[in-house]
This record gives structure tokens, C-alpha cells and sequence, in this order.
């Protein structure tokens, strides 16, 4: 608990301005850089499932910077969409804790295709190895279904791997996102539910979102004229 | 073909269900751009003229333009429009446009006609047409709910976005004015595209990508535009108030500043009074306790959702259980036009002429018409059926809407539009038609300067967008108006550098460039229009580029304390239009020049033009 909270960033120094106000000397970091730029030891990207609009930023900065193209399929970030609505909310990695990663227990092969890196925190692929979508057990052990395929070039797990290079890592879909949707934060036991990740399938999400729309349901978006009885 | 373009269009002929794929002919892509004036030059190739709007020979082109899902993503349906028989455009934003690229290719081609209901499933390059024989007389959420379902599936599950786009009840029946709707809410509303798609019996489409954007000719400049617009629209505070200046809050403006329509543009002496009926319209109120969820488009930092479609749900009350999301145009239009200020009673409207599948503008101008004419007594309670259509009627008016979208009595007259139903009703019906070329103003009672002369001279009719060239690019593009980046002042902009460096042609290096191309793309339009039918110099508002006598009418409205007049004289409106004829190379008359035409390279119009003996 104390390392934790050593690397919890520092609050800005705040002067007080009259009775209750508060002006904070440095500005919110825009939208466009990492939240906290100095994310140390296991850590994932957050997401605010609300402020989602659905406008794939995230999924082109993701596809653009592992293979140079706009292309959301090679994105390890994935927008879904429900309905009513469109709601639309992106799923990632959300790097669950050993005991809770069901995809690596399910990869059959010997050695693993899908492995933790403990000096870096992050999922590494053997994409050479990989059985690809015929396989998916990985897909259908992820409590989020956050591991994704794009057969037939790149026939291999696409998981999130915080877009790590030279041994640091930096999400890209953080950046690209203009409504702070996503957040690179360190210690993400202590928001996902102590570390079981994303333990809802995104459906089981979207249904609690859903409630929000009520009374309006995915097959009834309004009554006809006759059906209220004007 | 790289930079930009996918390469190819996909014909569907639904007559023999044949599907196929055209290549994109690069020296045509480099004189019309793509989207709308390319769709108009198909227009001009492929549909005869004259050809009854309705018939199988009309063409439907969905097209989405070389920067559709690269930067915004834009559709832009085109054909020729049943309801003023000119040119049909119109636009939708989401994540259509995108997905059209997405798959491989420009555009899609539906011509023909099939001999029963069918939905069009596109997925790269697997394209079939299914059955939509369940799915015939379903509304547009059913519709789009249940095709997702049929569609969506496999390993991948949920993250298979089929976009749809369908028509509902009144597109069936070819509602003159039905539309096109993606998903809740936004639709490719105007000019009738729902007909035209319902008289092909093509029930939806559905379409999903999987190959990503087209490469770009220059990706790393691309790259870097790309993130210097996105810092241009979140850097300007319009990122955050655009909501609030294009929602329903632009029904306050309006009102406030004398442009609002009142109960069919009527210039009555109540007008002040009526005016402060708006506060009844409580839109802060609603919009607190209402406001659900926001949704936004592929690839715009935006998040407007083309202009504020934040997704509000009716919890309580009488409409309770109403989903809806108004924005100014369709917000606007089916409030005060018909004399309504009850909040909830006009967002219901809103929401079933979405779920009717009938474009909510155009019902702004068919309703109040229908309503005035029943106020002068040219149409009685019994032609309506037993309906009361009093100004401000919530009720009378849904059920109308109903009428129209199933043909029912005088809902099938109304369903002609405002060009041939004051014509089958007469009795000098024809003065309380308050449209240009057919096309209702909706929201707007366009008695300024600005809003008159915008209005009279759009091409697809009685339009606030109007004439103005950077509309016709920004169209063609595949790009949306929304996001802030100077392109309503021409060259130079962020928009032209993107284009150049994603297609690598470098067309547009000087300001000369940009106009001779923005020029080429009105003077195609009004050629078209002028070979089908229109005629500029008429008098009437239903053909010409006027405007309805009662719109130069002096109006006076309260602003603050004071009172201020509106006038826009006919004489200065013809002077005005003369000026801006003079501009665009035409005559005085409003057709174009033959040297005009030279100078464009449009040599394909001037044997037609004399053939109709119209520059004699």
C-alpha cells in the first residue's frame, strides 16, 4: 500500500482564492498527451464506458502505429456498438491479475503463444506460432473479449500491448482520443474490481448502459400514435 | 488506384439481382472529385432525362467521397428527387460513409427495380442480396436493429459493426418526401432518397469493411494534417458550444432574431406574441433531464454527431418511452412551424417522423401547409378525416404523420410534396405552399437578406445550405461542414492540403485552381437541374429561383426591448440574385454561359442546351 502511494502523481500546489474557490496554478493536461506520462509497474488502459462517441480515433491510432495503416481491424482497441442508442464503448486489455488470466491458461500450445512479461507488464504473441482464429480459445476464455483476428494476413492473437517500444510503453489510442474516454493509469487492481479485469462481457456492459435508455429498448425505440392512444 | 479512392464502384442491378464492380475512371475522378458531383455526372450519363423519378430507370448512388472515414465520414445519396424532380442530394454523417471505404469501394450503384423486398449485406468482397420480406413495413429502428442482427454473427461477435442504412413505412409506400435513416437517429433526409429507394424495393443496406482505409499517396503529411486539424477543432471553443448553437437552442436564436418559421411563415401581427410563446418550449429543462448518452462519427474529433444529435429518451409523461435526438433542422421544424410549444408534444414528433422514416423538415412545411388550409377553410374536418388540425395540434399531427406515411385519405395527397399536392387540392392552395422548387424551408422563414437568397437559389430547392461553391467541394469530398476549419472561406484550407497530400495529384496549388473546380461542380448541378425542368427565371417558387411572395412580406419582431423590422423587397432579391448569376457565369436569366461552359470543360451540356433551344 505505501508503494502504491509514492507513485500516485503529485497534486499541483493550489492557491485560495476567497472563500470556497480554488484556483489550480497548472492547467489539466490536454487531452491529446498521456494522463500521467510516468506510469511505472503494472498498469492498462482505463475506460470511461459514458464518454464514449464511437468516432474510432483510438482504433486508427492503434492500427496506425503497429502496422502504418488506418485500419481497424488490426487494432487491438475495438469500438462496439449496441443498440439502443448507438452506444458505443471501446474494449481493451485490461491485464487481469495471474490468477484471472484466462488467456494464457487457455493458449494449447507448449510452449504458450500468449504470455505475461513480468519485466515489462505487458502480453507478448509469438505471431509465427499463433493457430490463429480457428483456434481462438483466448478469445473465448477473455472475460472481455478483448483479443481480436484478422485472418487471413494477420492470423494471430492482436492483443493490447500498451504499445510498448524500447522497453516503454506509451498508448497511442490515450493520445488519439479527443473526449478522455481513455486513461493510461498504473495499478489498475484498484479499478477493476481487485484485479479480475474486465470480469463483464461487453454485452453484459452494454446491457447496464442500456438501463440508462429505459424506458426505450433495443426493439422498441418509441410508441406509434395508436399505442399511446392519442 | 491509390491516395484516397478505393478504386471501384459496386453496381447492383436489382432488375436481373446482378452484382458487379466498375472501375473508377481516374480522369473523371480528377474532374468531379467524387460524392456529390460525381454522383451528379452519373446522374447526367446514366439516367435519361425526363425519366420519372420513381420509375426503375432512376439510379440511387450512395456515394462516399476520397476523405470519407480518413477525416469525418460523410454519404451522400444521390438520384434524380421525386419530390422537385431536380437534383436529389442529400447528405448523412456517422459511420456509413466510412464503411462504404472500408469495404473497397467509392460508392455503391443500385439501378433497376426488384421484384420483391430485398436488403443488400455487404461485407468486403462477399455482396448478396437477401430477403426482406420480414423486415416490409417495419419502422427504421426495427429495421435497423433486426438487419444488425442478421448480419452481425461468427467469430468475432459484436465487434462486426454492420452499418446500416434503411427505409421505413413512408419510403415504402414512396412518400415523396421519405428518407434514409442511419441508425436512430441522422438520416440522408432531404429530396426524397426513401422513395427512390422504396420504388426499388430495396429495404436496407448493410455494410461493413474490413480492409481499412485506402492507402494514402503521401501518409506521413497526411499524418501530420490529420493531427493539426484535430488540434484545430478541439483548440476552438466551438468544440464545445457547437451543441448548444446548432441543437434546439438555434429555435431561441431564431425566434429572437426574426427567422424562426411561425406557423407557415406568416406574417401575422401576433407574431410578437407568439414569440414569447417560445419559452413555453422548455429546452434546458428537457435537455437536463432527458440527456442519455452522446454518440459521434468515425474519424472526427467532433463528437457532434453532424450537429448536436445528443440521444435524449422521454422517461415520464404522455409520451413516455420516446427516444429522440433533435437538432436544429429537424428539432426546429416540427415546433413552431405548426404552431406547437408543447416540449414533449414536439419531440415526439420529431421522433416519429424518424421512425415513419419521412424527413422531419419537409414535414416542418407540409403540416403548417395543411394546417393553414385548413385554417382558410380549403380543406375541412372531413377531408382530414375527423381530425382537428388546429394550429398547435400534437395530436391531430401525429395522426396526419401516420396517414401520410401509409397513404391513408389526404395522407395521400400530402404525400406528393409541395409541388403537385397544392395542385391535385387547388383552390388557390397553392400560395400557402411555402417551399422553393418543392423543397420546404422547415425551420427557417427566410425573410433576411441572407437566408432569402440562399434559400431561392439552392439547387435541390428551398434549402439553408444553398448555393454557396465550398459546400458542393466539402460534399464531393466525402468530408462533414461540422468541424471548424475555415473551408467556408475557400482556399486555402486544412481540407485542400489533406486532399492534395492523401491523392497525391497536388489539383489544387493556387486559388485559381480551387475556384475553376468548386465552379465545375455548381455549373454540372445547374445544368442538370436546368435540363430537368427548372426554370430560373420563372415566377413561380415551385420551378424558379424565387421565392413565395409571402416571404417579401414585412415582418416585425421583438429583440430585447426593442422592436426591429424585417423586409426583403423583391426588387432588391432580383438584384441580388442578378449579382450573384453575373458571378457564377450565367445570364441574366440564370442559365449558364456557353463560354462559361467551355471554360470548364462541361462540352457534354452545350448540345443539349440547343437542343432545348434554351439560350435562344
Amino acid at each position: 500500500m505505501k508503494k502504491i502511494r509514492e507513485r500516485a502523481p503529485k497534486i499541483e500546489k493550489s492557491s485560495e482564492v476567497g472563500e470556497g474557490m480554488t484556483v489550480v496554478e497548472s492547467v489539466a493536461a490536454p487531452s491529446s498527451s498521456p494522463k500521467d506520462p510516468a506510469v511505472e509497474g503494472i498498469a492498462c488502459v482505463v475506460i470511461d464506458w459514458l464518454k464514449c462517441r464511437g468516432c474510432s480515433q483510438c482504433e486508427h491510432a492503434c492500427s496506425l502505429f503497429h502496422h502504418g495503416v488506418i485500419n481497424r481491424e488490426l487494432s487491438a482497441i475495438r469500438v462496439h456498438e449496441y443498440f439502443p442508442g448507438p452506444m458505443t464503448f471501446p474494449i481493451t486489455c485490461s491485464y487481469c491479475r495471474e490468477e484471472f488470466r484466462a488467456c494464457v491458461e487457455a493458449c494449447p500450445l507448449d510452449p504458450k503463444v500468449i504470455t505475461y512479461d513480468e519485466e515489462d507488464f505487458v502480453l507478448k504473441i509469438d505471431k509465427q506460432r499463433c493457430l490463429g482464429h480457428r483456434c481462438a480459445r483466448c478469445l473465448e476464455a477473455c472475460w472481455g473479449k478483448a483479443i481480436n483476428f484478422h485472418p487471413p494476413d494477420h492470423d494471430y492473437a492482436i492483443v493490447c500491448d500498451l504499445c510498448i517500444k524500447d522497453g516503454k510503453r506509451e498508448p497511442q489510442c490515450v493520445k488519439a482520443c479527443p473526449f478522455d474516454v481513455l486513461t493510461f493509469l498504473a495499478n489498475p487492481q484498484l479499478i477493476h474490481g481487485g484485479g479480475q479485469g474486465l470480469k463483464w462481457h461487453p454485452k453484459e456492459i452494454a446491457s447496464l448502459l442500456a438501463d440508462r435508455f429505459l424506458p426505450v429498448t433495443p426493439e422498441k425505440k418509441m410508441k406509434l400514435p395508436e399505442e399511446l392512444g392519442l | 488506384m491509390v491516395g484516397g479512392y478505393a478504386g471501384k464502384f459496386l453496381d447492383v442491378d436489382l432488375t436481373n439481382r446482378s452484382i458487379s464492380t466498375t472501375r473508377l475512371n481516374e480522369e473523371e475522378v480528377k474532374k468531379y472529385i467524387g460524392g456529390r458531383t460525381l454522383g451528379c455526372k452519373f446522374l447526367w450519363d446514366r439516367v435519361p432525362r425526363g425519366t420519372d423519378p420513381l420509375c426503375p430507370d432512376n439510379l440511387l448512388l450512395l456515394m462516399a467521397g476520397p476523405l470519407a472515414g480518413i477525416w469525418t465520414s460523410i454519404y451522400v445519396a444521390i438520384f434524380k428527387s421525386p419530390l422537385t424532380e431536380l437534383i436529389g442530394k442529400s447528405c448523412s454523417s456517422g459511420h456509413f460513409g466510412a464503411e462504404i471505404k472500408y469495404a473497397g469501394y467509392d460508392g455503391i450503384v443500385f439501378s433497376g427495380k426488384a421484384d420483391s423486398p430485398v436488403y443488400l449485406y455487404v461485407k468486403d468482397d462477399n455482396v448478396e442480396l437477401r430477403d426482406a420480406k420480414h423486415l416490409w413495413g417495419k419502422t427504421t429502428s426495427e429495421t435497423i436493429v433486426k438487419v444488425k442482427k442478421e448480419c452481425q454473427g461468427g467469430i468475432m461477435g459484436e465487434k462486426n459493426r454492420f452499418q446500416v442504412s434503411c427505409i421505413g413505412p413512408a419510403g415504402e409506400n414512396r412518400v415523396r418526401y421519405a428518407s434514409l435513416h442511419h441508425r436512430y437517429f441522422g438520416a440522408a433526409s432531404r429530396c426524397g432518397g426513401g422513395a427512390v429507394m422504396g420504388s426499388k424495393n430495396l429495404k436496407a443496406v448493410a455494410v461493413r469493411g474490413t480492409k481499412g482505409a485506402p492507402p494514402l499517396a503521401r501518409q506521413e503529411e497526411c499524418l501530420l494534417l490529420l493531427d493539426k486539424m484535430k488540434k484545430e477543432v478541439m483548440r476552438t471553443p466551438n468544440f464545445y458550444t457547437h451543441g448548444k448553437r446548432w441543437g434546439m437552442y438555434s429555435v431561441l436564436i431564431g425566434t429572437y432574431g426574426g427567422i424562426q418559421n411561425l406557423r407557415n411563415c406568416q406574417s401575422n401581427p401576433d407574431w410578437v406574441d407568439q414569440q414569447s410563446d417560445i419559452q413555453k418550449l422548455n429546452i434546458t429543462t428537457w435537455e437536463m433531464r432527458n440527456h442519455v448518452m452522446d454518440a459521434g462519427c468515425t474519424s472526427c474529433p467532433m463528437g457532434c454527431g453532424a450537429f448536436h444529435p445528443q440521444m435524449y429518451v422521454i422517461k415520464s409523461g404522455a409520451y413516455a418511452g420516446t427516444f429522440v435526438s433533435p437538432k436544429s433542422d429537424n428539432g426546429g421544424s416540427l415546433c413552431t412551424p405548426l404552431g406547437v410549444y408543447d416540449t414533449y408534444g414536439h419531440l415526439y414528433l420529431v421522433s416519429l417522423a424518424d421512425e415513419l422514416g419521412m424527413d422531419a423538415e419537409q414535414l416542418g412545411g407540409e403540416i403548417p401547409f395543411a394546417m393553414e388550409c385548413y385554417e382558410k377553410g380549403i380543406l375541412t374536418k372531413e377531408d382530414f378525416g375527423g381530425l382537428e388540425l388546429a394550429w398547435g395540434n400534437v395530436q391531430a399531427a401525429a395522426k396526419l404523420m401516420v396517414k401520410i406515411a401509409n397513404r391513408e385519405g389526404i395522407g395521400n395527397v400530402l404525400a406528393e410534396g409541395l409541388k403537385f399536392a397544392p395542385k391535385i387540392i387547388g383552390k388557390g392552395s397553392e400560395k400557402y405552399a411555402m417551399g422553393v422548387k418543392g423543397l420546404a424551408f422547415g425551420q427557417k422563414s427566410p425573410r433576411t437578406p441572407r437566408q432569402g437568397f440562399t434559400v431561392a437559389l439552392s439547387h435541390r430547392g428551398g434549402c439553408h445550405k444553398g448555393p454557396f461553391l465550398w459546400r458542393n467541394w466539402m460534399d464531393s469530398l466525402g468530408v462533414c461542414y461540422g468541424p471548424p476549419l475555415g473551408h467556408t472561406l475557400g482556399y486555402p484550407n486544412l481540407v485542400i492540403d489533406l486532399f492534395n497530400a492523401a491523392t497525391g495529384w497536388d489539383l489544387i496549388k493556387t486559388k485559381k485552381d480551387y475556384e475553376l473546380l468548386t465552379e465545375r461542380m455548381y455549373t454540372l448541378e445547374r445544368a442538370y437541374c436546368i435540363r430537368e425542368g427548372m426554370i430560373p427565371w420563372s415566377n413561380d417558387p415551385m420551378i424558379g429561383d424565387v421565392l413565395p411572395d409571402r416571404l417579401h412580406e414585412p415582418l416585425s419582431y421583438r429583440m430585447g426591448t426593442k422592436t426591429c423590422n424585417l423586409l426583403y423587397p423583391k426588387a432588391k432579391f432580383l438584384e441580388d440574385r442578378a449579382k450573384w448569376y453575373e458571378s457564377r457565369g450565367c445570364d441574366e436569366r440564370g442559365v449558364p454561359k456557353k463560354e462559361t461552359l467551355e471554360k470548364l470543360d462541361l462540352n457534354f451540356v452545350i448540345p443539349i442546351f440547343k437542343e432545348m433551344g434554351i439560350w435562344e
